[in-house]
């Protein structure tokens, strides 16, 4: 469904990445793990669109979006829960998830409403609250509003960067629990990650980022076993 | 004439350009929140729906009529500006914008200069009568236009922004222009949107001032200056801010020229920003950002 193809990103004269390619399959969550500035975040804006990659494309099923502006890329169906959430704090809970919508409300204006419904029953914790500003929140329900959002604009690919970021592990749970019910329903979800452990026990592949180049890709489950993996990311210790 | 009277007389008359300023401002404030540009031309869209008010008018139109069409007029002037030198130049640093709306607000009156010339024209007031009389002040009946068209203005701006989703995707913009490009809001289009927006306001300042003041083609240099005080006053990112700061500097302007000397009016208004810059660059109603992380 999303195709990464040798992505090379260039941040002035730093190369940020450098001949990534991935690709996500329909209904899969896949994670992207890494350290501080491996490249994850870069990685992420490429694919919504808001760094041109130097050479490379991406892939949404046949129609190429690596050269589209942001705006076609939201249509096209990738829409990007960016990190630190970034919801609209001083506008409304209803009318941030209305804004999610915004490259179909003109065409698509009757099942807006269906839709907000179906975003409050997934995350009830916003249910009756609609008109509360969005930056009174908490950093959970941010992060809940700003999936939400995400949600609106009715992705093919939903992009999260860092989905836990400075969340109690109790709410981190919460969050990947959603994104497992999500999958149920069917989207497809393209997450990156520092809380390695947590993204692994949701995602059905993962891959592993350093410095710019993926390093190693593989099913989430076989990650978890991995000893590299598990003395540079999960926090286990070799024993020689 | 007892002080108290007096004093009315001034708030009153202080209340009339306060509101245009009001306008002004908060064309700029608009501009500023979407784009970053601070647009100097803004004075010049004022001059512009003056003179194609008077224009109109003098041809024949009824004053209804030609009201709608000088607005529409401008916006369309307006938004070709726009598409034509501000878009054009979209990857240039917004200092560079601001240069090229000083640039537009001297070609925008040299041609009004070749068009119109340098008469002043004179625009008959929108109804006829004598000044109305409140508690030892007096009012013009075209002050009572001024001031009521500000409100509805302000009024319907404070429903756009409120209450329509058009407004509230500028708002997006002004909030998080990050987040509101990840919605696919097209910061292009909220661009001209801002801009036209803006030009409304300051022709609809210029039509109701016409009757005042006369109309030249070089009105809009100080009503642009001090609509930008103004917005400075308020902040130069809040809407109401550029409202209070508006009819806050007409009714300083006004006490300041009748108790002092009226060859202290237009000073009044940029010691006024001098002192603001000077000791609260952020404004009277700045917004100091509180963002929960």
């Amino acid at each position: 469904m999303l195709k990464v193809v040798k992505i090379e990103t260039y941040h002035g004269r730093i190369k940020v990445l450098n001949n990534v390619s991935l690709d996500v399959e329909k209904g899969e969550i896949v994670t992207i793990i890494g350290a501080n500035g491996a490249g994850k975040t870069t990685l992420l804006s490429t694919i919504a669109g808001i760094h041109r990659p130097k050479s490379g494309q991406v892939y949404l099923g046949t129609i190429q979006t690596s050269c589209m502006p942001v705006q076609n890329v939201v249509k096209a169906g990738i829409s990007l829960v960016p990190e630190h959430r970034e919801v609209f704090d001083s506008l409304s809970i209803i009318d941030n998830l209305k804004l999610g919508a915004y490259h179909r409300y003109k065409t698509d204006k009757k099942s807006i409403n269906d839709d907000i419904e179906n975003i409050l029953s997934l995350f009830p914790a916003l249910r009756g609250r609609e008109s509360q500003l969005a930056g009174t929140l908490s950093g959970g329900e941010q992060q809940m509003l700003a999936i939400g959002r995400g949600l609106m604009a009715k992705p093919k690919v939903l992009l999260l960067d860092e989905p836990s970021l400075g969340l109690a592990p109790l709410v981190v749970k919460e969050i990947f629990d959603i994104l497992v019910n999500l999958k149920k329903r069917g989207t497809t979800i393209l997450m990156v990650e520092q809380n390695a452990k947590a993204a692994l026990k949701v995602a059905d592949r993962a891959y592993i980022i350093e410095r710019g180049q993926i390093s190693l890709a593989g099913r989430a489950r076989d990650m978890l076993q991995d000893a590299r993996v598990q003395s540079a990311y999960l926090g286990a210790r070799l024993h020689a | 004439m007892s002080l108290s009277s007096e004093l009315l007389q001034y708030l009153l008359s202080g209340l009339t350009m306060g509101g245009i300023y009001a306008l002004v401002a908060l064309g700029f404030v608009i501009i500023h929140n979407v784009t970053g540009i601070i647009n100097f031309a803004q004075g010049e869209f004022v001059m512009l729906g003056a003179m194609f008010m008077v224009t109109l008018v003098n041809a024949g139109v009824p004053a209804a009529g030609a009201l709608v069409i000088a607005v529409i007029l401008v916006m369309i002037v307006v938004g070709l500006i726009e598409f034509g030198a501000i878009r054009t130049a979209k990857k240039a640093s917004p200092l560079t914008l601001v240069i090229i709306t000083i640039g537009l607000s001297t070609a925008i009156k040299g041609i009004a200069l070749l068009i119109w010339g340098t008469n002043p024209y004179k625009l008959e007031p929108f109804t006829k009568g004598g000044p109305i009389h409140i508690g030892g002040a007096t009012i013009i009946p075209q002050s009572l236009w001024v001031i009521g068209t500000t409100v509805l203005v302000l009024a319907l701006t404070f429903f756009i922004f409120e209450y329509t989703y058009w407004g509230k995707a500028l708002r997006a913009c002004v909030v998080n222009k990050f987040a509101a490009r990840l919605m696919g809001i097209n910061p292009q289009r909220m661009s001209l949107l801002a801009f036209v927006f803006s030009a409304a306001l300051a022709a609809l300042a210029g039509i109701v001032i016409a009757p005042i003041t006369y109309v030249t083609y070089d009105m809009g240099l100080m009503l642009g200056l001090k609509g930008f005080v103004a917005a400075v006053l308020g902040g130069l990112s809040s809407t109401p801010g550029a409202v209070i700061g508006g009819l806050a500097l007409g009714i300083m302007e006004s006490m300041g020229a009748g108790l002092l000397s009226s060859g202290y009016k237009d000073g009044i208004a940029f010691i006024i920003l001098l002192l603001v810059l000077f000791l609260k660059p952020g404004g009277l109603f700045g917004t100091s950002g509180t963002k929960r992380v």
